[in-house]
């Protein structure tokens, strides 16, 4: 077109130039004649004259033309060029085309139609600013060349956006597409139990540690692929609220073959023990008895020599089967023990089943996902087994392992039954994750016993700790709180002790150390101190003090805690002997301690074989602290004795802790009576209310 | 007057063992008998209870774990004495054999002097 436009302009060009010059020809030509050449000027000029008028006005006419119509018309095609190719939203604004007024709105209507359609095209309706579409590209260009494959969904599940690396990881499925549902690839379950766990850690407040991502396993495509998860929640601060991002990778293969190996690994060592263990016995009963008579000589050499083979055999294989494994990656992460049974508390309440849980948060390690599906199953088989709806879970912090200890009435469920499960399967078909696969994968067994409380039984399943998070030492009281209803149920408070008046009655602030947490696991007792006081007054010369022989070591964590070491308990009372004396000294007083369950709970172990019964009335701190100061919810001893003034130089002794109870209790009265607390029966009543209020928490 | 306690019942599926068990447990003068897995086991502990059992972890038809229970819930074998002797070497599986009512766990491969020396001691107290 704009060839074709030069080309008429050179002509149109040509045409006036050939009229000049034919012109000024003719002028020339007449000058050069004969005699009647004046004559013929005469005749001549006023021709010469219209000729150069006609071409002068043809010049005119033709620049006329030129700036009216061909010079905007060559604007409206490159405005209209711009719109097409560089900025879509442009307008096309001619001032001196009058006469292509209409060209040119035609032209704008169409440009705008055109922008319209590519706009719905993007399909980003919300993406209407130019700055937004930058955006988009920058970040198309960013995830193109992530070697994890990364979806971006909102809180449906519906894909907005997805990279390369994710179609090439689903092995280009046609599932994967903008709009469509990311559970149509990958299992719906473990990526809602993230996201619920993540907003649980959104909830809770600034001050604490917390999350913001989660690894799990998730397979995709019926199970055919095993991929390693990341999940982060977006907030979006719009409609929908939040958006999630996931980025995996393909662990299939590294799994089951990780998987394969460390199984024969561990069955290959264990086929080891027992040649060994022949081995040695023969070969140090033939060492040891040189007078053995020459039958059993003869068979003890003949078991020495075939276990000496089967052994080098074993120990090829094994030597094989090391050089090809690589390290294992489980994807386990630090959460917190809470959050973890939260959400299996509320998956279970949809098959009417209550679990309630006590004791601290602590961090663990674990698959969270396989976690939490494994304490539903385990809950779901103690109500069958049992016959019962409600379950009670106890956190308890180990030596080297955090415990679930679930709590029923009834009977321990028998090894057999128990052993039977570690083939189930916590997913439906066809994808893989039995019982004994999140056991082994958490280094885990579980058992059941008897309860130390009569009529209960127990189902213990250790977890692994936080690495990281519990890498510093625990700081005192390491243990976890023990908080619950048994205190206050037994003994019941008697009616004439309920209406008595705290400010007439004499209590005793007392305080325990112990060989570790469990009583019915076998720790002890290995000092027990105790301190009078009234309402008024704390008698700090009527004090009980004494150290406790455990009748078992210490360990040396526990040493860590309360400096209390095997030397200094050997020669020692027995515990009972101490309970007897403590007693005499508590006579009918209340006891006031902190988290008293757990003291209780050392204290009751030995009703059964000695003659102590503490049947007093006993008061927790704890809970009269969460009670009264109920806008937080720090209510460790040092957290309580911070925000009531008290100092903390006797810390970690009994004794020191008994004075430091005593002066918590003393300062907590007076809030208590401006709370309408002040008779026993009160106090007894808002501490229940207090532990009802902060059930797992 | 001081009963002596020297009678042992050895529990475990694997004869090697079994034999050089019994003719050590002989020589240092206890009264032996053997099992070969749980339900063997619990008959001959029916017949006459042992002082002290020396148990394997792993037998087919009733292992380790299960009658360690089976005894702690008889009351009248409460002063039974169960040395777990196995190839679970595992921490995880030994604090299981603890807690379910085993006094001694021993890991194989062990030396039969620090095992003999256990069960004197053990029958002592």
């Amino acid at each position: 077109m704009r060839k074709r436009a030069a080309l008429l302009l050179v002509l149109l060009a040509v045409i006036v130039l050939a009229q000049c010059l034919v012109t000024a020809f003719a002028v020339f030509y007449a000058d050069g004649t004969s005699a009647d050449s004046e004559q013929f000027i005469r005749l001549r000029q006023p021709f010469g004259i219209w000729i150069a008028l006609i071409a002068g006005l043809q010049t005119a006419v033709f620049f006329v033309i030129y700036l009216t119509i061909l010079k905007p018309l060559n604007r409206l095609a490159e405005d209209a060029k711009a719109i097409t190719k560089v900025n879509p939203s442009g307008k096309i604004d001619i001032e001196s085309a009058a006469l292509l007024e209409d060209i040119t709105d035609a032209c704008n209507a169409l440009g705008n139609a055109f922008l319209e359609a590519r706009r719905a095209t993007i399909g980003t309706a919300s993406a209407g600013s130019q700055k937004t579409e930058e955006h988009e590209v920058r970040l198309d260009s960013l995830l193109k060349d992530l070697k994890e494959g990364i979806v971006v969904c909102d809180e449906m599940g519906r894909i907005l956006r997805f990279n390369a690396a994710a179609r090439r990881i689903v092995h280009d499925s046609d599932a994967l597409r903008i709009n469509g549902s990311l559970y149509a690839i990958c299992a719906r379950q473990p990526i809602e139990n993230a996201i619920e766990l993540l907003h649980q850690e959104l909830t809770r407040s600034e001050s604490e540690e917390k999350i913001d991502r989660l690894r799990f396993r998730c397979s995709a495509l019926d199970g055919s692929i095993q991929l390693s998860c990341c999940l982060h929640l977006l907030p979006s601060g719009k409609d929908p609220s939040w958006y999630f991002v996931m980025s995996f990778e393909d662990m299939t293969e590294t799994q089951t073959t990780l998987l394969r190996k460390q199984i024969s690994l561990v069955s290959l060592i264990e086929s080891m023990r027992s040649p060994l263990a022949n081995l040695r016995a023969s070969a140090e009963g033939l060492a040891a008895y040189r007078d053995v008579d020459p039958q059993v000589r003869t068979e003890l050499e003949g078991i020495i020599l075939s276990e000496t083979e089967r052994l080098s055999n074993f120990f090829q294989a094994t030597a094989k089967e090391a050089e090809s494994i690589r390290i294992s990656l489980w994807a386990r992460e630090d959460i917190l023990s809470t959050d973890l049974l939260q959400c299996a508390a509320r998956h279970l309440q949809e098959v009417h089943i209550t679990l309630t849980f006590t004791g601290h948060p602590l961090w663990v390690n674990v698959d969270d996902n396989a976690m939490i599906l494994l304490i539903e199953f385990v809950a779901r088989r103690i109500a069958e087994h049992a016959g019962v709806s409600e379950l009670e879970v106890e956190t308890l912090l180990g030596d080297k392992r955090t415990y679930f200890a679930f709590m029923w009435k009834g009977m321990p469920i028998p090894e057999p039954q128990l052993s039977g499960w570690s083939g189930a399967q916590l997913v439906p078909y066809p994808s893989s994750l039995s019982v004994a696969d999140v056991l082994r994968q958490h280094d885990s067994e579980m058992w059941s016993k008897r309860h130390q409380r009569d009529g209960y039984a127990t189902l213990v399943l250790p977890v692994p700790f936080s690495q990281q998070k519990s890498s510093a030492p625990v700081p005192y009281p390491s243990r976890p709180i023990y908080t619950s209803l048994e205190t206050f149920l037994e003994p019941p408070l008697l009616d004439a002790a309920a209406t008595q008046p705290l400010s007439a009655a004499t209590f005793v602030a007392f305080d325990i150390e112990t060989t570790g947490l469990l009583p019915a696991e076998g720790d002890r007792i290995v000092a027990i101190a105790g301190v009078v006081m009234t309402a008024n007054r704390i008698f700090i010369g009527d004090v009980f003090h004494s150290l406790v022989n455990p009748g078992r070591l210490i360990p040396g964590n526990a040493t860590r805690v309360h400096g209390i070491t095997n030397e200094m308990v050997s020669g020692q009372p027995s515990v009972d002997q101490v309970l007897k004396a403590f007693q005499v000294f508590a006579a009918d007083a209340v006891l006031v301690g902190y988290d008293t369950a757990f003291d209780m709970s050392f204290i009751r172990s030995r009703e059964a074989e000695s003659a102590v019964r503490l049947r007093n009335p006993v008061l927790d701190i704890l809970l009269l602290s969460m009670a009264v100061h109920s806008h937080t919810p720090e209510h460790s001893l040092d957290a309580i004795a911070r925000r009531l003034g008290i100092d903390l130089d006797k810390r970690h002794t009994a004794l020191g802790d008994a004075f430091i109870t005593a002066q918590i209790f003393s300062r907590l009265l007076p809030h208590m009576e401006e709370r309408g607390i002040v008779t026993l029966g009160q106090a007894y009543e808002a501490s229940r209310t207090a532990l009802k209020a902060n059930r797992g928490t | 007057m001081r009963v002596e306690r020297n009678r042992i019942l050895i529990i475990d599926d694997e004869p090697q063992i079994v034999r050089a068990l019994e003719l050590l447990m002989q020589r240092e003068g206890f009264e032996v008998r053997s099992a070969s897995d749980g339900i063997e086991a619990l008959s001959a502990i029916e017949d006459g209870a042992p002082d002290l059992i020396l148990l394997d972890l792993m037998m087919p038809r009733m292992d380790g774990f299960e009658l360690c229970q089976k005894i702690r819930s008889n009351p009248a074998w409460k002063n039974m004495i169960i040395v777990i002797l196995t190839a679970k070497g595992r921490d995880i599986e030994r604090e299981k054999g603890m807690a379910l009512g085993a006094d001694h766990y021993v890991t194989k491969p062990f030396s039969t002097r620090e095992v003999v020396q256990l069960i004197k001691s053990a029958l002592e107290h």
